[in-house]
């Protein structure tokens, strides 16, 4: 189970209206996130606690809550594959 | 989430980082130049190669220097309407930045760039300077512009699209009214675009900001700015080297 996720100093992100581009400085590679990955990037960056980000985000959103949860997994691994995230993990 | 992986390249020049120093090597003459604290230092093979790799070098070097002063190369064409508003035509290579900056500059429009543009924060808005090239049009375009097999002029020997260096009535900096992404397409569209296709496309045509050093930061927050100006993309045909004027300008007040 995540416990906790960091942000590696090499990476750098900026957000618009409708998204976010985050950028490796290591791998020489961008990525961009649509306003739900978004919002979850801005949870992790705020560092909220992994358990809670689904809640939170069918707060915002239209989505059941085990449908967040899937997303925000699949995100975090996805961002942990890229090496945009660390992971601690119980 | 997409990726994709941005080219450290400019013309013939590679660069690649090294901690706080940026190697640029030239593809064709294995010449090197650093740029370490903000300073051109020469490297292997640059006192041996001509002048033209130098040059290219050089600028180059140029552009990561310039961003300590906040001044951030796009890779587009940049052209001047008659109310003095800069409008940049970002796209890859072979997307008609180019055709389109000279079919604006017979109309009356000056030239701040062909292949790129030095964009800079001013207040809420962006400043574009010039960073001068020649246009360079291909000769294929003379029965869209007839004047230009008048001239004279000779592609330059190797250049497989047959380009026309052009000199054209240039301007030097200026407000930006727009950045227009273009791509040739079989029919026109002219559409605002989203920030984050803005953005990530700015992104791509503006490759330095993924340089490791201590402009990447503000570089990167200078894209975000100018992506939250008025952006549009622009499928164009040949049909509107005529007309692009007109459809630029009716496009913001």
């Amino acid at each position: 189970m995540i416990t906790r996720c960091t942000i590696p100093a090499d990476v750098a992100c900026a957000s618009v209206e409708d998204g976010t581009v985050l950028l490796h400085m290591g791998t020489k590679r961008y990525f961009s996130l649509n306003d739900t990955g978004a919002e979850i990037w801005r949870m992790l960056e705020q560092d909220v606690p992994v358990s809670e980000i689904p809640a939170r985000l069918t707060a915002t959103y239209d989505v059941p809550l085990p449908d967040a949860h899937v997303a925000v997994v699949e995100l975090i691994a996805t961002l942990a594959e890229q090496g945009l995230l660390t992971i601690e993990a119980e | 989430m997409s990726a994709a992986t941005v080219a450290w390249q400019w013309g013939d020049v590679d660069a690649s980082d090294h901690g706080d120093r940026t190697c640029l090597t030239h593809r064709h003459a294995d010449a090197r130049l650093w740029v370490d604290a903000g300073r051109l230092v020469r490297g292997e093979g640059y006192e041996r190669a001509d002048a033209t790799v130098r040059r290219e070098l050089a600028r180059v070097g140029a552009i990561i220097r310039l961003r300590a002063r906040g001044r951030y190369l796009v890779h587009a064409a940049g052209v001047v309407d008659p109310h003095g508003r800069a409008w940049l035509l970002s796209g890859d290579s072979g997307s008609g930045k180019s055709t389109l900056a000279y079919a604006l500059a017979r109309a009356g429009w000056t030239v701040l760039g062909d292949d790129g543009v030095l964009i800079e924060r001013s207040g809420a808005g962006l400043t574009a300077h010039a960073w001068r090239d020649p246009l360079r049009v291909s000769q294929q375009l003379a029965d869209a512009f007839p004047e230009i097999n008048d001239r004279e002029l000779r592609p330059a020997p190797g250049d497989p699209r047959n380009r026309l260096a052009l000199r054209m009535r240039g301007a030097r900096s200026a407000p930006v009214a727009a950045l227009v992404l273009i791509e040739k397409a079989a029919a026109f569209s002219f559409d605002r675009a989203a920030p984050l296709t803005a953005l990530a496309a700015l992104i791509r045509q503006s490759p330095w900001v993924i340089l490791g050093d201590a402009y990447a930061r503000p570089h990167l927050d200078l894209l975000r700015h100018a992506a939250a100006q008025p952006v549009f993309t622009l499928g164009h045909t040949r049909a509107e080297l005529h007309s692009l004027a007109a459809v630029l300008l009716g496009a913001v007040a």
